[in-house]
């Protein structure tokens, strides 16, 4: 009997289905279009967490599979180092699965080299300089201690305590050093530094007042609001300047009447304040200003006028510009070309860089570091031969300001200036530009006699190298023993990982403060099968403590659902869609709120790792479904042919 | 030969085991000592099946060569392969720095990663044809199998028109009532087996982890 068109479709050559889906999978990849990807609360809530906790957290990431199962997982990884980096938290890997360890190292590689790490700067070397500091002999000595709050708030009282008494040092290298350092630290200097603000040594006074400015608290605006209606004049000075720096509405009206003070370097101060806060009230005060007879003054008022980039102020300005010489003609022309960018201001401060008067060439370095202008590199550069150091440093100054790569070749020179403001001023510079051509010059520099450079050249270094293994992240290897390994670490993870590497992990700074696994903050086990996500949960989150998301492929989702219903995991990424999904909200956050990051990102990742695989999949699930459908449909027919 | 293959295990087996068990219900620190040395010395031991492993996989593939049995030619690129990567991995240190030539990883990359996905992948192609095959409503049971499968394969297709008729909720139904009840019953089967299982183990009844013979 000859076969029914059903029958034959029964027996189709099964070469023609995987043909299908060769076609299923192969087009969507060949035609990009961006996946629609529904972020489900499961996926967001790890998301979230990671988020949540304070930067430098400990995090676990237990990479469990192996390159079978990457594309479902791989993603996951790489999206969650990107989080856990971008958030500056402390990354801990482990892997149960040998196959795990190639993945891991190139998602560390890959995510590291992102956030601008040199691989040609190890931990040691970072360890080197970081020594040179007080911070690590610390660590040293609290080194394998316990972590206890209440000791952890006394080490840092004790170091404000230090830094506060640097503030007295005779050497002008040092107390800016201390300045620098306080500021840097926050909140925990606001309240001793009030204290010295009750005292009666005017110059510790001020610069408490400086650091207070700089840390920018608003808790401290009315005491130095006190101070700038006060009657000392050493000390209003500062005042009215921090105020400025803290911007805060209260301190308009204030400044407003400072700038009617007799003492005209006040005024000057009241006028730069008034600046940064931007308040148009303060633009009729500064007009007028122009008129004084103060030169201080009236170019104070100038700079504050081009800041606050004010059309009303042209005309005055102009006239000032055309008909006054020395530094009222600078920040007249520096306020042109902020309002309403004046080529010929501009060439004027170019040319005035060259002017026999060293203050005007100083301030017209300054100038030309405000306007921002890529054009005024190579005069600026020109400069940092000058004869005197203060118009070196402006220069120096203005070059960081401007962040160009082009100025990172003098720069590194200038580190060698004999001057130690020029070195201390270079430090920040490289800082700001960010470039690793200066690492090597940088670490020579962490030998500096002034306090001041070194410490500068350490935050360049430190941002500079980015991500440092050992102390940023720390990949723990591959352990054979699934459950016995996760007993282990949860109860002595430096004994259960004693050395990676040869290097002893009760050393690394990544590991400061988690002893056990109940120390990490949150854990993601990103898991293929056992041991994985059931073993992390029993003997691992359950059993000690701490609390942990999942990730795991597709066809394990449904086995794992029991440990998010009940709470045991916070969240599941389920296969490749998980995957996207998590992808997506880390894309979206970064182009949210760093576009010129997430460019770096798209350069460097393309549409990403899972999401434009999305539309493979989608399609290779709906050409499944149709065969399964067209299979019923021929056994149904055939059968009831068979049955009549 | 039976005090040393049967008896002593078995007297390891159940001192260990009955001291772990009591160990978990006292929070002393002496307590907690033993199972910080106990699971390390759960992962040394772990660290041996490695070496037996290999050991067992050389045994059996140099056995095939030398006997010369059918399909002996891929037993030599399993021997090479295993040779050549443990020799690379020996020769270049491995390294994460850059400039230092990784040869592992290179292996890893290289190799491993496209083989590993390439047999996976396979997978895709199987599934669809077995799918085709095999995935029959013969009877109610396998009827709502097939319905289920579906919905769960539809989720992930970003269509507006399954989001309308509610395919994520119908799918979000089926993973958190019915799957996760039958996957909470299996895993306290599981569980309650292990218990049993590691009781029998502990007081000698189950000995099948000895092996077999004298």
């Amino acid at each position: 009997m000859e076969k029914s068109f059903w029958e034959k479709m029964q027996a189709i050559d099964r070469r023609i289905i995987f043909l299908f889906m060769a076609a299923a999978v192969i087009i969507p990849l060949l035609i990009p279009v961006e996946p629609s990807v529904n972020v489900t609360d499961r996926v967001r809530s790890i998301y979230d967490e990671i988020e949540s906790l304070p930067e430098g957290s400990p995090v676990l990431i237990a990479a469990d599979f192996d390159p079978s199962s990457a594309p479902e997982l791989y993603p996951m990884l790489d999206s969650a180092i990107y989080q856990c980096f971008r958030k500056n938290h402390r990354i801990v890997l482990t892997a149960l699965w040998p196959g795990a360890k190639g993945l891991v190292v190139k998602a560390l590689k890959d995510n590291a080299a992102l956030f601008g790490k040199d691989f040609s700067l190890d931990y040691e070397k970072w360890k080197a300089w970081h020594e040179t500091g007080e911070e690590s002999a610390q660590q040293e000595k609290t080194k394998g201690e316990k972590p206890d709050p209440k000791k952890k708030a006394e080490e840092l009282k004790k170091k404000v305590a230090q830094l506060v008494e640097k503030l007295k040092d005779k050497d002008e290298d040092v107390r800016l050093y201390a300045v620098e350092a306080l500021a840097s630290m926050g909140a925990p200097a606001i309240e001793p530094l009030t204290d010295i603000l009750k005292g009666k040594n005017v110059a510790l006074q001020a610069l408490a007042i400086q650091v207070l400015g700089r840390i920018g608290d608003a808790a401290v605006v009315e005491p130095l609001i006190k101070i700038l209606q006060g009657d000392n004049k050493e000390l209003r000075l500062p005042a009215a300047e921090a105020l400025g720096a803290i911007k805060d509405a209260k301190a308009i009206e204030p400044l407003l009447e400072a700038m009617k003070d007799a003492d005209k370097k006040l005024c000057a101060s009241a006028a730069q304040a008034l600046s940064t806060l931007g308040d148009t009230k303060a633009v009729e005060p500064l007009i007028k200003a122009l008129q004084e007879k103060e030169e201080v003054f009236r170019s104070a008022a100038a700079k504050a006028l081009g800041d606050m980039a004010d059309q009303s102020s042209v005309s005055a300005l102009e006239k000032i510009f055309k008909e006054e010489k020395g530094n009222p003609q600078i920040w007249s022309a520096y306020a042109l070309v902020k309002i309403k960018n004046n080529k010929d201001a501009l060439d004027f401060l170019i040319k005035a860089l060259k002017d026999e008067d060293t203050r005007l060439r100083r301030s017209a370095a300054q100038a030309l570091g405000e306007i921002e202008n890529k054009i005024t590199i190579k005069p600026l550069i020109e400069v940092l031969k000058d004869d005197d150091s203060t118009v070196r440093s402006s220069a120096i100054e203005a070059l960081g300001k401007i962040e160009n790569a082009k100025a990172v070749e003098p720069l590194i020179e200038a580190l060698k200036d004999t001057d130690l403001f020029v070195r201390s001023t270079t430090a920040k510079a490289l800082n700001q530009i960010g470039d690793k051509r200066a690492t090597k010059q940088l670490i020579e520099v962490l030998k500096d006699k002034s306090w001041l450079v070194r410490y500068r050249a350490s935050l360049a270094l430190k941002r500079i190298t980015g991500k440092i293994e050992r102390r940023d992240y720390i990949f723990l290897g591959f352990k054979a023993g699934g459950p016995a390994v996760i007993l282990s670490a949860g109860q002595d993870l430096k004994g259960a990982y004693e050395k990676v590497d040869g290097k002893a992990t009760a050393d690394m700074p990544v590991l400061k403060d988690v002893n056990k696994l109940k120390d990490f903050k949150y854990g993601l086990a990103l898991s293929a099968g056992a041991p994985g996500i059931e073993e992390w949960v029993i003997y691992g989150s359950e059993k000690y403590g701490f609390k942990l998301g999942a990730g795991c492929t597709g066809v394990m989702a449904a086995e794992n659902f029991p440990y998010l219903n009940a709470g045991q995991i916070n969240g599941l990424m389920a296969g490749l869609k998980g995957a996207a999904e998590y992808e997506k909200i880390v894309r979206d956050a970064v182009q949210k709120e760093n576009p010129a990051e997430y460019e770096r990102l798209r350069v460097k990742k393309g549409g990403g790792l899972a999401l434009p695989l999305m539309n493979s999949q989608a399609v290779g699930h709906l050409v499944i479904i149709a065969f399964i459908v067209l299979g019923n449909i021929a056994y149904f027919a055939t059968r009831k042919r068979k049955e009549g | 030969m039976v005090l040393l293959k049967r008896q002593i295990p078995l007297v390891i087996a159940f001192g260990v085991g009955l001291a772990m068990l009591v160990q978990y219900y006292i929070p002393h620190s002496a307590s907690q000592q033993l199972l910080t040395d106990v699971s390390k010395w759960g992962t040394i031991i772990a660290g041996f099946a490695l070496v037996i492993g290999l050991s067992s996989l050389l045994h059996s593939h140099v056995g095939k060569i030398r006997r010369q049995v059918p399909g002996w030619g891929f037993s030599v690129v399993v021997v090479v392969a295993l040779a050549a990567t443990v020799t690379i991995g020996i020769i270049s240190r491995s390294s994460t720095k850059e400039g230092h030539w990784d040869g592992i990883q290179w292996i890893f990359d290289n190799m491993y990663i496209p083989l590993t996905m390439t047999m996976f992948s396979i997978l895709a192609f199987f599934i669809a044809s077995a799918a085709y095959r095999a995935f029959r409503a013969r009877t109610v049971e396998a009827t709502v199998l097939l319905i289920a499968a579906m919905i769960i394969m539809l989720e992930v297709i970003p269509a507006t028109f399954f989001n309308w008729i509610g395919i994520p909720q119908i799918t979000g139904w089926i993973l958190g009532c019915p799957n996760m009840a039958a996957m909470r019953g299996i895993k306290m089967g599981v569980a309650l087996a292990i218990v049993a299982t590691s009781l029998r183990i502990i007081f000698g009844i189950e000995r099948t982890y000895l092996g077999g013979g004298d």
